[in-house]
């Protein structure tokens, strides 16, 4: 969880990831913040993202995408 | 269950109010008391002028598209034949529209014929014609929607066109030079229609029935046009005149009778009829009612009198024709209109 | 019978709505489908069985997916070991593929037919011509709306195979999701989550709901009838004549279309949600304030959002994460490094986007260029978004200050303007001589010295501007947090009526609408 608070803190940091349940809805994370996330967050936890995860409820916070990335990891 | 009922009493009670409120607009609306006649322009002005018109005063009406009222001058027919005329027409008038003006017309005036050009009979679109079923009799009922434009009249300044029952005066030449047995060929809008339609059959089955009842004799007639009219389109209209009863004229088999002369008489190549042709083809429809009718000749009656002023302002307007042409008009209409104005002014002094 | 029409608003939509309200609930839905039905039987004919058909086959290929899926999991279920289980997978999600692709290529081949054949053929045969071949020429008839429920369909079956919803069991259930009647014309484009279940749960018409939707179509109709159909006739006057007006019109006629655009197609957006909400269904919004968006990249996630969305989920994502473009922007991180890459990505992603979207309006270079401009000018916000942070660093900017978001703003609306002009340009040349038109020509004074005013007269350039600041004080409220039809709708009967009456005895003595008067057919219906 602190490395991807970290990814996503490196790509805006003017966000507070811990309580933003709105990232996508919102369009705070733009489709090209989302380019660089996935790109940074399967060489971190080496996962592959397919398109079927591209949800908006799999990125529209933190938590979600952490347990996305645990899911991932499991498979 | 109760709130049910609620809910339709509300219903009830707003379409309720909105019904008076239109009402009470409506009879609020009245264009010809609130502004100059010369304020109310486009498609209101003819609709406008014939109610104004004295009572039972009008003894022809000509109705159809544009074909028709450039193609009929009331005042020429008054200086030649003395039958009192008016142009109810529009542009692009579709058969619906010209039931209820009809209709209008007929509420001061009862007059004795009805020229109905041909083209617009063969106006058609489905789409647009089922709309009109129900916008036109709404229309025509509810004057607040039909003359909703109005509000325009506020802000702008006087138009330009000048009515003269209904005819508008345009000397723009450009002359036709296509072959003079266009009769024999194809029309080069291939879009145009060769048929009636059954919903334009049934407007004028409608016409046909409202004017049997008043004694108004139907007379259908195809006006010189070369860009609209060949000889499977002029049989389609004589076909459809024979089926329905009511006299009909061709002048485009008639052009040296009515004496076209290719080079001076049209506004736009052969589609319409400038000011020079529309004396032609007024003198022939005049001939013809003179022959077929037994219209009365007003020409000396004190009643009628308005009719001689007119011509002299037509005449005058004629004149000026020659000095601002057409296509000038409407750029310098704020200066010509001025000069009407002074004019006006100066012959109201001199009486 | 479109939307907009009086056939539609005063005849048809009551009568659904009293036939639908008359019916046991759990036949509403087929009410609201055979309505569908016969509007679209108005416009396109007998291409409404292709539009059955559509339904149908759309309907089957999820289902399909879905009986495929099932029968994996039951056979992984029988599997021994971790291994053996991940290639009986593979295997499935293989057939699953096919099918996916059977379905999707379909759709788009009937699109791309009756859209693209006879602009292609034309295309090839310049080149055939020298050989003396020739393609034939197509009749096509164009099926109303094709354009839209056909990405409907796809994203469908895409949802269903990325296993995001299962696929729908009942065929009218699928069929009214892709033809409900207010959608069919111009979209919006929606999800099958986002209508399917509220149209098919045969809800009763509520009171609540019924004041919504009409003050919701009474306002688009107003933005409609009073501004766009007036500005129809002077934007197709300079657009159809482009070679007899100085710069200073064309300019003009850029602004004026990107106006008639705007009210024209959010206008008729908002009839189609109010339809919709009297059925209790929220159709999915398209338009949010487009034009006080601070760049090109926001102004398209307000401007025809569901045609953005769609793009997005079903193009751009799957583009992101495919393979091809992982692997590049892998090895490119570690030979350029991260901001390289990024802009790589970047275009790997955008194009085929708007290459799609500017190809989707139709057949036409004008089209092509019309994407290819929106993905040139988005590839450079993202490329110079780091340069920019440093101007605003080194000249001290703060870009949150509010005379610099309005020069954002005024900047974006310069390329909105210049992408309509070669949008509504008749063909791409055209565009271009309009274009540099402007530079070589321009006279600010002869937009009042020809100005056509018989076209168009002073109370209508009244009407338009009056309409247009109205318009734009509720945008600008509601981007403020002040959104003027929940406060009306929320407001006590009196004053609501009253404002209701005021609307609609301005709407008719301001529209422009009447005898000899054309109403003006819905840009986006042709698309």
């Amino acid at each position: 969880m602190e490395q991807l608070l970290e990814i996503l803190q490196d790509i805006d940091d003017s966000v507070d990831y811990e309580t933003e349940t709105k990232l996508i809805d919102d369009h705070i994370l733009d489709s090209f913040g989302i380019i660089t996330l996935i790109g940074e967050i399967e060489e971190t936890f080496d996962i592959e993202v397919d398109a079927a995860e591209m949800t908006p409820e799999n990125f529209n916070s933190a938590k979600a995408m952490w347990s996305m990335i645990q899911r991932l990891q499991e498979n | 269950m109760q709130q049910k009922t609620k809910n339709i009493l509300k219903i009830i009670l707003f379409c309720s109010i909105f019904l008076v409120l239109l009402l009470i607009f409506s009879l609020m609306m009245k264009p010809q008391k609130w502004f100059d006649e010369k304020l109310i322009q486009n498609r209101d002005a003819r609709y406008v002028q014939m109610t104004e018109q004295p009572e039972n005063t009008i003894d022809v009406l000509n109705i159809g598209d544009s074909l028709a009222t450039c193609t009929f001058s009331p005042v020429d027919l008054w200086r030649q034949q003395g039958y009192t005329g008016f142009n109810i027409g529009a542009d692009g008038l579709r058969m619906a529209e010209s039931y209820y003006y009809i209709l209008n017309a007929c509420k001061n005036q009862k007059p004795k014929v009805l020229l109905i050009e041909s083209l617009y009979l063969f106006r058609y679109s489905l789409g647009e014609d089922t709309q009109m079923l129900l916008s036109q009799p709404i229309y025509y009922r509810v004057p607040f929607l039909k003359y909703h434009n109005i509000w325009k009249a506020l802000v702008e300044m006087p138009g330009v066109m000048i009515y003269h029952r209904g005819y508008t005066i345009n000397d723009h030449v450009w002359s036709y030079d296509g072959p003079d047995n266009y009769l024999d060929l194809e029309l080069e809008d291939k879009s145009q229609r060769m048929t009636f339609s059954w919903l334009n059959r049934m407007w004028f089955n409608r016409i046909k029935k409202f004017c049997d009842e008043r004694g108004i004799k139907i007379i259908v007639y195809s006006t010189v046009s070369p860009i609209n009219y060949n000889r499977k389109r002029i049989e389609a209209a004589e076909e459809f005149a024979r089926e329905e009863g009511v006299d009909y004229i061709d002048l485009n088999q008639r052009i040296d009778e009515v004496g076209i002369d290719w080079t001076r008489d049209t506004n736009d190549a052969g589609d319409h009829m400038n000011y020079h042709g529309c004396m032609k083809v007024t003198a022939y429809l005049g001939e013809y009612l003179k022959e077929h009718t037994d219209l009365v000749d007003h020409r000396g009656d004190e009643a009628y009198r308005d009719w001689d002023e007119e011509l002299v302002a037509f005449d005058q307007l004629v004149k000026d024709m020659d000095r601002i042409s057409f296509a000038d008009i409407y750029r310098q209409k704020k200066k010509y209109m001025k000069e009407l104005k002074k004019r006006e002014k100066e012959s109201k002094k001199r009486k | 019978m479109a939307i907009h029409t009086n056939l539609y608003l005063l005849v048809f939509l009551p009568l659904v709505m009293l036939i639908y309200q008359l019916v046991p609930r759990n036949k509403r839905w087929g009410v609201l489908l055979s309505a569908s039905y016969v509007l679209y039987f108005s416009f396109s004919r007998f291409l409404v069985l292709l539009l059955m058909a559509t339904s149908a086959f759309t309907w089957k290929i999820a289902l399909w997916m879905d009986d495929l899926g099932a029968q994996s999991a039951q056979k992984q279920k029988e599997c021994a070991d971790r291994k053996q289980k991940s290639e009986v997978k593979k295997d499935f999600q293989k057939k699953r593929v096919k099918v996916l692709r059977l379905g999707v290529l379909v759709l788009l081949g009937i699109l791309f037919y009756v859209n693209y054949y006879n602009f292609v053929a034309q295309n090839v045969n310049v080149f055939l011509g020298a050989l003396g071949a020739k393609l034939p020429m197509a009749r096509v008839l164009f099926p109303m709306g094709i354009s839209f429920y056909t990405l409907e369909a796809v994203g469908y079956m895409a949802d269903v195979y990325w296993e995001r919803y299962p696929a729908e069991k009942h065929l009218g259930k699928v069929a009214l999701f892709l033809s409900f009647f207010p959608q069919i014309m111009e979209g919006p484009i929606a999800r099958f989550p986002d209508t399917a279940e509220a149209l098919f749960s045969g809800a009763p018409i509520q009171m609540a709901n019924i004041n919504e939707g009409l003050l919701r179509i009474l306002w688009g109709l107003s933005k409609k009838m009073v501004v766009s159909d007036r500005l129809t006739l002077l934007t197709n006057l300079i657009f159809g004549n482009y070679k007899n007006y100085h710069g200073s019109f064309i300019i003009m006629a850029a602004i004026t279309y990107t106006i008639q655009l705007y009210m024209e197609f959010s206008g008729s957006i908002d009839i189609v949600i109010g339809s919709g909400k009297i059925f209790g269904v929220t159709i999915p919004e398209n338009f949010n304030q487009p034009f006080s968006a601070q760049s090109a990249a926001e102004f398209w996630r307000r401007w025809h959002m569901s045609l953005g969305n769609w793009f997005k989920n079903y193009v751009f994502y799957p583009m992101t994460v495919s393979p091809m473009v992982k692997n590049w922007s892998k090895k490119a991180r570690k030979k350029y490094g991260k901001y390289w890459s990024m802009v790589g990505t970047s275009a790997m992603a955008l194009f085929p986007v708007w290459v799609a979207t500017g190809v989707w309006h139709g057949a036409g270079w004008k089209y092509l260029f019309y994407g290819m401009y929106y993905f040139v000018i988005l590839l450079l916000g993202v490329a110079l978004e780091p340069l920019k942070e440093k101007r605003n660093k080194k000249l001290g900017i703060d870009p949150n200050a509010s005379w610099f978001k309005t020069l954002r703003i005024l900047k974006t609306w310069v390329i909105i303007f210049t992408g309509e002009l070669f949008f509504n340009a008749k063909t791409l040349t055209a565009g271009f001589e309009m274009f540099f038109s402007i530079f070589g020509n321009f006279h600010i004074s002869s937009i009042w010295k020809y100005w056509p005013d018989d076209l168009l007269t002073t109370g209508d350039v009244y009407a338009i501007v009056g309409g247009c600041i109205i318009v734009w004080i509720v945008g600008f409220l509601k981007e403020h947090g002040w959104d003027a039809r929940k406060k009306i709708l929320e407001s006590a009967t009196p004053a609501r009526w009253s404002i209701l009456f005021t609307l609609v005895f301005a709407l008719l003595l301001f529209g422009a609408y009447g005898t000899g008067y054309q109403p003006v057919d819905l840009i986006y219906a042709g698309f």
